[in-house]
């Protein structure tokens, strides 16, 4: 039996998991240069054909059992590896170096795949790139095999998976959280990744920054692991103490979301007696479940973006479309359901699919303009939310939204849209509401002119603070100036809110701000009264709210806008509301 | 040698799916076979040199078989070509 181990990370997704560490494309680790005599070439060569007879053989394997077990699409990805394998004009490269330069296998093979890749990258072909990634996965599956260590697929393991990994892509962990996954232990990544919020949607535990995991994991086989995704500890082969800690651990978070969820099943009201609508952000179709559960006041954020990201570099179908919105807006009845067109820019779908390359994504074609710029791509979509208007009370907002324009622009590209189904006869709604995000400053700044094209305003603050202060949170040497309650944020929310109201229309957070219950007291006061959530915050939140009075706390806002700095409004809001 | 010209008519062009199913095809051939596009010729049996055609829709190609199954090899291929690799043909 192995010693225990223990590792520190950051938790970013809360929960405990106790399961089998399983590395999915981990670093081989070093790979040495070993020189070898002439008598040993043929040898070598051997040695090398049969680790990628193996290798080609698993991979059939493995994708005829994923193939019935998820699908035909996924199956494929094993198949193309494969195919790499079989392909002679890349297995010449390898076997010519091993001969020439009389080395090992291992590092001909790595050196023919980065010279390879240089070659791929120097192409301007985006969909190259992609494929060495599968390329890169193959070989790394052939030095395992090479040094004998054998690769297993999670779909073998019985008991709860934990991956370990050295980074994770968003689509992979939307595949794997699909799984009997039960935690994610991740060596890069950050806080705000996209792995992250993942696991946060899909409620699995993840610590991320976990130096060395993988290479301690190198030589073992089905390694029981511990994750605290709260605390960031993950511990390898854990004594028996250990074990019945985590366990308890476990059982009394369990009691814990119990207790949490009848609480939830209550309307948030005030001690005065004013209700607040907590609703629901939905990443994930997943996650309506769990809105659902905590009683959302329907779904304030639905990101239409996973659609496109799972089906690329297909474009998701009409009807692909209207089969999440239906699920989405079924759901919520009576509720509202909020949709977002697609929001994504300088990312895989505009490149692959969009063919578009900028230098400065954030401040690009992304969001609306890209809808907009697009509209042949994304009059589906249009079509898809107008046909769902009939399931229930649906709301369609545009992202980043910075002039009037823009929203009679995208009316006459719904209309166009109205006109197609009106001629083939195919039911929709035509007074469905339409609403903006407002997450820019100027944006914010013109509410009031913004409000006569829109019928309700949703505040989104990840976006709105990364533009107001030019702090970008994932650069670690400017992240401490993110700041929500900077004064001039602070402002230009009640900016939106006021404007919002006088024009009688429904102002909604969004953002990451409304998720944190620190921060509920000051949107209260800044007048807010509809707030969307991460789903697992809803208790939280409305929690939050059951303990506040919002008299008193407008003028608590309005002490906040005096004051200089983050860290005045932080110390001035525990003196006079104690800490949440 | 048997040769016939082809259009790429599927609208995401020879992407991975359809690269597979070009090589997996080919290799069930023994006879030779190659693409030629703008006067550059790859082995259809290598999925290295299919993919860095990196061929979009409407690219026009010759389809070249060469050996004993050249004609069942040619109408095969040509037969995928035709048929957008199954996914959907647009005009």
């Amino acid at each position: 039996m192995s010693r225990e181990v223990r590792f520190e990370g950051m938790g970013v997704s809360d929960g405990i998991a106790i399961g089998t560490a399983v590395c999915i494309n981990t670093r081989i680790g070093d790979i040495f240069q070993i020189h070898l005599g002439e008598d040993e070439l043929e040898q070598e060569l051997e040695r090398f054909r049969q680790a990628v007879e193996v290798t080609r053989e698993d991979m059939r394997r493995l994708g005829g059992k994923v193939g019935e077990e998820l699908g035909e699409d996924l199956a494929g990805i094993f198949e193309a590896q494969a195919l790499f394998l079989s392909d002679p004009a890349f297995i010449d490269r390898v076997e010519t170096r091993i001969l020439e330069e009389r080395v090992n296998a291992e590092w001909a093979l790595q050196e023919a795949v980065e010279a390879l890749a240089a070659r791929f990258e120097a192409i301007d072909a985006p969909h190259l790139r992609e494929r060495l990634e599968d390329l890169r996965y193959a070989c790394r599956y052939v030095v395992r095999i090479l040094r004998g260590i054998h690769l297993h697929h999670i779909s073998e393991i019985e008991d709860g998976v934990v991956i370990v990994a050295d980074d994770l892509s968003p689509s992979d962990a939307v595949r794997l959280g699909r799984e009997k996954v039960v935690g994610f232990v991740i060596e890069h990544g950050s806080r705000t990744s996209h792995s992250t919020i993942i696991a946060r949607s899909l409620n699995i535990p993840a610590v991320l920054g976990v130096h060395g995991v993988s290479q301690a994991l190198a030589d073992q086989a089905e390694v029981p692991i511990l994750i605290d995704g709260n605390g960031g500890q993950v511990v390898l082969n854990p004594c028996n103490e250990s074990l019945g800690e985590y366990q308890q651990r476990l059982q009394d978070l369990q009691k814990h979301e119990q207790l949490e969820l009848e609480s939830a099943r209550e309307r948030a009201v005030t001690l005065d007696g004013v209700e607040v609508q907590v609703m629901a952000n939905i990443d994930l179709p997943e996650e309506l479940a769990d809105a659902a559960k905590f009683e959302a006041a329907g779904v304030g954020l639905y990101r239409s973006e996973f659609l496109y990201i799972e089906k690329s570099p297909e474009l998701p179908t009409e009807e692909e479309h209207l089969a999440l919105y239906r699920e989405t807006v079924e759901l919520a009845a009576p509720n509202p359901a909020i949709i977002r067109t697609y929001d994504l820019g300088g990312r895989k779908i505009a490149r692959e699919v969009m063919d578009t390359r900028e230098e400065n994504p954030v401040l690009g074609l992304r969001g609306i303009r890209l809808t907009l710029a697009r509209a042949d791509i994304f009059k589906t979509q249009v079509r898809a939310l107008l046909r769902a208007t009939v399931y229930g009370d649906l709301w369609i907002m545009l992202p980043l939204v910075t002039i009037p324009e823009e929203i009679q622009a995208f009316r006459r590209l719904a209309e166009e849209a109205m006109e197609e189904l009106e001629a083939e006869g195919i039911p929709f709604q035509r007074d469905f509401k339409l609403g903006i995000m407002i997450e820019v400053p100027a944006a914010a700044l013109i509410s009031d002119l913004l409000a006569r094209e829109a019928d309700f305003f949703s505040i989104g603050t990840n976006d709105l603070i990364q533009y107001a202060l030019a702090v970008d949170r994932n650069n670690e040497h400017v992240a401490d100036l993110y700041r929500p309650l900077h004064p001039g944020m602070v402002r230009l929310l009640r900016t939106i809110v006021s404007n919002g109201r006088e024009a009688g229309i429904e102002v909604s957070m969004c953002g990451e701000m409304a998720s944190d219950p620190r921060m509920t007291a000051v949107l209260l006061g800044c007048g807010l009264r509809r707030l969307s959530v991460s789903p697992r915050q809803v208790p939280a939140i409305k929690r939050r709210i059951r303990e506040l009075s919002i008299q008193g706390l407008e003028e608590v806002v309005e002490e906040c806008c005096q004051l200089a700095t983050g860290e005045e409004i932080d110390d001035y809001l525990r003196r006079v509301l104690g800490d949440p | 040698m048997v040769e016939k010209d082809l259009i790429i008519a599927n609208r995401l062009g020879l992407h991975t799916r359809p690269a597979a199913k070009l090589v997996q095809t080919a290799s069930n051939f023994h006879s030779d076979v190659f693409l030629q596009i703008e006067g550059e010729e790859v082995d259809a049996k290598s999925i290295l040199g299919v993919l860095q055609m990196g061929a979009a829709q409407g690219t026009e190609l010759i389809l070249r078989c060469d050996g004993e199954d050249e004609g069942e090899a040619l109408d095969a291929i040509a037969g995928l070509f035709e048929d957008g690799f199954g996914e959907g043909v647009e005009k």
